[in-house]
């Protein structure tokens, strides 16, 4: 395992005396506690998964070019259907991309970057990344922003939660709602903190990354 | 008080509560220390008792809801028989009962209203109102609060606007730092500015200030009270308090290294490490600036503001944003920073690495940063520019590694060419340190051979330890922000804040060599040409006690005194462990700038001691250490 990155949660998580294992050179918390129960509400560190942020006048024609279809409006989103991999358009000339756990995106556009294009500006976004799911979630949401995720159909908007600017993603499986978070990792043990709080008051737990991605990661054997 | 005594409910009178004892996980309270108060109303530890409780209700008094009264015209006075404040004016037409009068016995309340409203009622017929005159309340002859709040404990915080989270502490403080009127610290420490609106607060914030100016409540007065004013709604104070605050990416490492932080904006940074000893703060401290000059060091700067300035555009827009030249940057090279606004105001600094010609690298202070970024993005806009902003303060973790060794250990973890050669004095590199990419810049702020080190926060955790491990054979430890500004000082250079504020322009910071007047244009440009036709006011200098010299150190703050008139202050000051001997910075009048002058600090208890004008730098004034870097004292031996 050749471990040189950290979650910005990573004491907080050990605390779970969580099944570790490794993505992206990143230590992850794979299974958390039995892995079995699933829990009406549950929150997941996922800042592991490979991130990249580009700006600059020529990011939307630079990424169209190397096959990626770029959502027009600003604050809408796309999931690959090849990878899964998150594209956002986070303003009028910048843009986040997320992999899911195997994708390969992100890799393939740093290798690109190497070249110089002209205005084009690689951000190297170190996001703590959460995941919240749950019927209870919206409870969360109304404990912690301003924003009214009741009636929303944004998939996608910056707002505060906690008091911490967040980029929020909500998706829909059926009828339980999912919350992405992305935010700067100077926040993340504080976001954490407080979500968690709320999370374990509305009965709810932390989970593993593998409960969101699952069997995406192998846990360690000794861990 | 009978009624309640009768009860049985245990009255303690002439005591306090010294001490409310926090229960395991600091959630609650297990007890509370009630001591017996000394003649002189300090609490007397030898005379305390323990009450096993869990909760502790306190009462901060009466306080007149007066701001009506203030609002019309009235004037109100600090009444000693009823211990607040009763009205002394009303204005015409305007009556007041109960309570805020200074009444408290509900037959006599009920009295006082009748009083008012008959009053009220005859002002308001025709013709009358020249005739009616306001009769005083029948004011109480038994005082219904305490005349004075607080009892110092001696290790314990002493809150007196819970609000705002102010200290008793901080009172003197702002008193000795010049801000010793009531309507002087309401607006330095926040007072009374929280949810409550000073319904808290107030009051005893005027018993506080009075008592340590020596002054009756009357002297000492009340803020004005504005409109609009009604209550804050319980409703408005419930539910969730959030208070965000950042950790670098070493934060946890710091903890584990013993740092006692101390919090910078919304950041907390170590202020020293090994808190724990029994080695006094000061002796810790010491010992990390003698590391960095002796040995090497290594401080967490991930605070610092970092922003790429990207674009065809990138140099004419720092050079409209600083006052030195930056277009003239060669690929591979610092600079340093300096930001005014439009007044000529210094207002930030930091340091520019050119990455590419259409590239720059920038550094801003921890608290400038934020405000930094904002009016890049702001002017970018207005000037229609063709520059791309990336916010990295939170993306990037950062590290300096200072001191004779640093170079060495480097070497030993990068495939960056460290020699002196290849990587000289302000110069910028881009390479693998410890196999994570990173963005080098030779740097000295603490005045030592020395790297800064930034690099994806994620990663920075990994990189920190492996600089640790390879450092450990030369002798590294870890320096706090406490030694940092030691280390700063001696090396004479100015923080923007500390040895600046709201009024200072460069000139009289002694930046004058950082105002390239004769460019197109800078912000500020216009009205430091003003300022620079004009006499200057005060001049920043260094300054040092005589090595003898054992006294009382002076304070941050304490001013500089001639013919009995302020003019200036200290702005930093410190006990060199490299000089060992008290140097420092501080405005005098311009015509005291002279090297070897003397001039005079009131310090506390207003005693006047005398300090001579320095030559700054105190400390390798050749810079010899940066551009010639020696060997390490072990080395040499």
């Amino acid at each position: 395992m050749n471990v040189i990155r950290e979650s910005p949660v990573l004491e907080a998580l050990a605390h779970t005396k969580p099944k570790w294992g490794e993505l992206n050179g990143m230590r992850v918390a794979v299974e958390v506690g039995s892995g079995v129960d699933s829990p009406d509400l549950e929150i997941a560190d996922l800042s592991a998964l490979a991130k990249l942020g580009l700006k600059g006048s020529g990011a939307a024609a630079w990424l169209e070019k190397h096959g990626l279809k770029t959502p027009s409006a600003v604050y809408a989103c796309s999931i690959s259907d090849t990878d899964r991999s998150l594209l956002v358009r986070t303003g009028s000339a910048e843009f986040y991309i997320e992999d899911a756990p195997n994708g390969e995106t992100v890799a393939r556009l740093l290798d690109n970057l190497n070249f110089n294009p002209p205005d084009v500006y690689p951000v190297w976004r170190q996001d703590a990344s959460f995941a919240l799911r749950g019927k209870n979630s919206i409870e969360v949401l109304a404990q912690t922003c301003g924003y009214n995720f009741r009636d929303s159909k944004d998939d996608f908007i910056y707002s505060r939660v906690a008091g911490v600017s967040c980029g929020i993603l909500k998706q829909i499986n059926g009828d339980t709602p999912t919350f992405r978070f992305w935010l700067d990792n100077s926040y993340g043990t504080y976001l954490w903190e407080q979500l968690v709080q709320i999370v374990h008051e509305l009965s709810g737990e932390i989970v593993g990354f593998n409960r969101f991605y699952p069997n995406a990661i192998t846990a360690d054997s000794n861990s | 008080m009978q009624q309640l005594a009768q009860t049985g409910v245990r009255i303690l009178a002439g005591q306090c509560v010294s001490e409310a004892v926090a229960a395991d996980g600091k959630q609650g309270i297990t007890a509370a220390v009630v001591c017996a108060l000394t003649p002189d109303g300090k609490p007397d530890s030898t005379r305390s008792q323990r009450i096993d409780c869990d909760g502790i209700a306190m009462s901060v008094g009466w306080m007149p809801q007066d701001s009506l009264i203030n609002q019309s015209g009235g004037k109100m006075q600090y009444n000693d028989t009823v211990e607040q404040f009763v009205p002394r004016t009303l204005a015409a037409g305007v009556f007041a009962a109960g309570r805020n009068s200074g009444v408290y016995d509900l037959d006599a309340q009920l009295a006082d209203g009748a009083r008012a409203g008959e009053s009220t009622a005859a002002y308001v017929a025709p013709g009358n109102a020249s005739s009616i005159a306001n009769r005083q309340s029948p004011i109480d002859n038994s005082p219904h609060s305490h005349p004075y709040p607080i009892f110092e404990h001696s290790h314990g915080k002493n809150f007196v606007d819970y609000d705002e989270d102010l200290k008793l502490r901080d009172f003197p403080d702002a008193v000795q730092e010049g801000f010793d009127s009531i309507e002087l610290i309401k607006r330095y420490a926040t007072v009374g500015m929280g949810p409550s609106q000073g319904k808290l607060a107030n009051m005893n914030a005027v018993r506080v200030l009075a008592k340590v100016r020596g002054k009756t409540i009357n002297e000492t007065g009340t803020t004005t009270s504005r409109p609009f004013f009604h209550p804050v709604p319980v409703s408005h104070l419930a539910g969730r308090g959030f208070h965000p605050h950042r950790h670098t990416a070493i934060h946890h490492r710091h903890e584990k290294a013993g740092a006692v932080f101390m919090a910078a904006g919304a950041w907390l940074r170590p202020a020293y490490y090994n808190g724990s000893s029994n080695r006094s703060r000061l002796e810790l401290i010491y010992d990390e600036v003698n590391n960095v000059r002796e040995s090497v060091g290594m401080i967490d700067v991930g605070t610092l503001g970092k922003i790429d300035v990207c674009g065809s555009d990138a140099a004419e827009f720092i050079e409209r944003l600083y006052t030195m030249r930056y277009a003239n940057m060669k690929v591979g090279m610092t600079r340093y920073l300096v930001m005014c606004d439009e007044s000529g105001v210094v207002v930030d600094d930091g340091v520019a690495a050119r990455m590419a010609d259409d590239r720059f690298y920038v550094t801003a202070t921890t608290t400038g940063a934020d405000g930094v970024y904002r009016e890049m993005q702001r002017q970018a806009l207005v000037w229609k520019m063709n520059v791309t902003l990336i916010n990295n303060t939170g993306i990037f973790g950062a590290m300096n590694l200072a001191g004779p060794h640093s170079r060495k250990i480097l070497a030993s973890l990068t495939d960056i060419d460290v020699s002196q050669e290849a990587f000289p004095y302000l110069g910028y590199r881009e390479g693998l340190v410890a196999g994570v990419k990173a963005r080098l810049m030779r740097v000295g702020f603490v005045g030592e051979l020395g790297y800064e080190i930034h690099l994806p926060a994620n990663s920075a955790g990994h990189v920190w330890d492996a600089i640790m491990k390879a450092g450990e054979s030369h002798g590294i430890r870890l320096f706090g922000v406490e030694a940092q500004r030691i280390l700063r000082l001696e090396k004479g250079h100015i923080i923007i804040g500390q040895d600046t504020d709201g009024l200072t322009n460069p000139f009289e910071a002694g930046m004058e060599w950082a105002v390239k007047a004769d460019k197109p244009f800078f912000i500020g440009q216009r009205s430091l040409k003003i300022v620079k036709t004009k006499p200057l006011t005060r001049s920043l200098v260094g300054f040092a006690l005589p090595q003898e010299y054992h006294g009382s150190v002076p304070k941050e703050c304490h001013l500089v005194i001639r013919d009995g008139t302020i003019v200036g202050r200290v702005t930093s000051v410190t006990f060199s462990p490299t000089l060992k001997r008290v140097i420092g910075m501080a405005y005098v009048s311009p015509d005291q700038t002279q090297l070897g002058n003397q001039f005079t600090i009131r310090i506390d208890g207003g005693q006047e001691i005398h300090a001579e004008v320095i030559r700054t730098p105190f400390y390798d004034p050749d810079n010899k250490r940066q551009t010639q870097p020696m060997q390490a004292k072990s080395e040499a031996a």
